[in-house]
């Protein structure tokens, strides 16, 4: 099992990374998925929760 | 070979293979040569082997040896070298830097496609198109 990470500016950091990708990634897919195509829906949710994930760090550790 | 035309060799550094991969689809372009490097002492090993380098792409947080001591540690080899930080947090970045270099600057994460190729434009040319 990886050990806890207590450091809440390294949790921020690092959660924030892996979010950063899944945004990242989303959004490139999103412009090279054409409008009307049933999957670009899905990828805008993924979007959509990450942006909101991302947000949430920020409520989550306000003062790092 | 006009500016439109030259090879752009980059080097990215971050600890985080997915902020890695994702640099790599930013800049997926026929021009970029763009080699990867793991950490702080990866990228300095892969700079002694002679490479020539137009920028250098670094996470300002990584273990070891973080992105501003790497662009210190270059610089004394390729002084007016070109870097980007890529930061989840620009207020480290400003506490360990409080000005940047004219050659220097950085992006925010989460970035866009469009945000990192119009950042790494700007810097290599002066302009915000690759």
């Amino acid at each position: 099992m990886m050990p806890p990470i207590l450091d809440p500016d390294r949790a921020r950091h690092d959660f924030k990374n892996q979010l950063a990708i899944i945004r990242g990634f989303s959004e490139i897919l999103i412009e090279e998925t054409p409008v009307g195509d049933p999957r670009r829906r899905d990828l805008e949710e993924i979007h959509t929760a990450a942006v909101t994930a991302l947000a949430l760090i920020g409520r989550m550790y306000p003062d790092v | 070979m006009t500016p439109e035309t030259e090879p752009i060799a980059i080097l990215a550094v971050d600890d985080e293979p997915g902020v890695l991969a994702l640099v790599r689809r930013c800049l997926d372009d026929e021009r970029v040569t763009l080699t990867e490097a793991a950490s702080g002492r990866d990228a300095l090993a892969h700079l002694v082997n002679g490479a020539a380098l137009d920028l250098l792409i670094t996470d300002l947080r990584m273990p070891e040896m973080e992105g501003d001591e790497l662009a210190r540690q270059v610089r004394c080899q390729d002084p007016d070298l070109k870097v980007l930080y890529l930061t989840s947090h620009a207020d480290r970045l400003f506490e360990a830097k409080p000005l940047l270099w004219a050659e220097e600057a950085y992006l925010d994460k989460p970035f866009s496609r469009e945000g990192l190729r119009e950042a790494v434009a700007l810097l290599l040319f002066g302009r915000t198109t690759l």
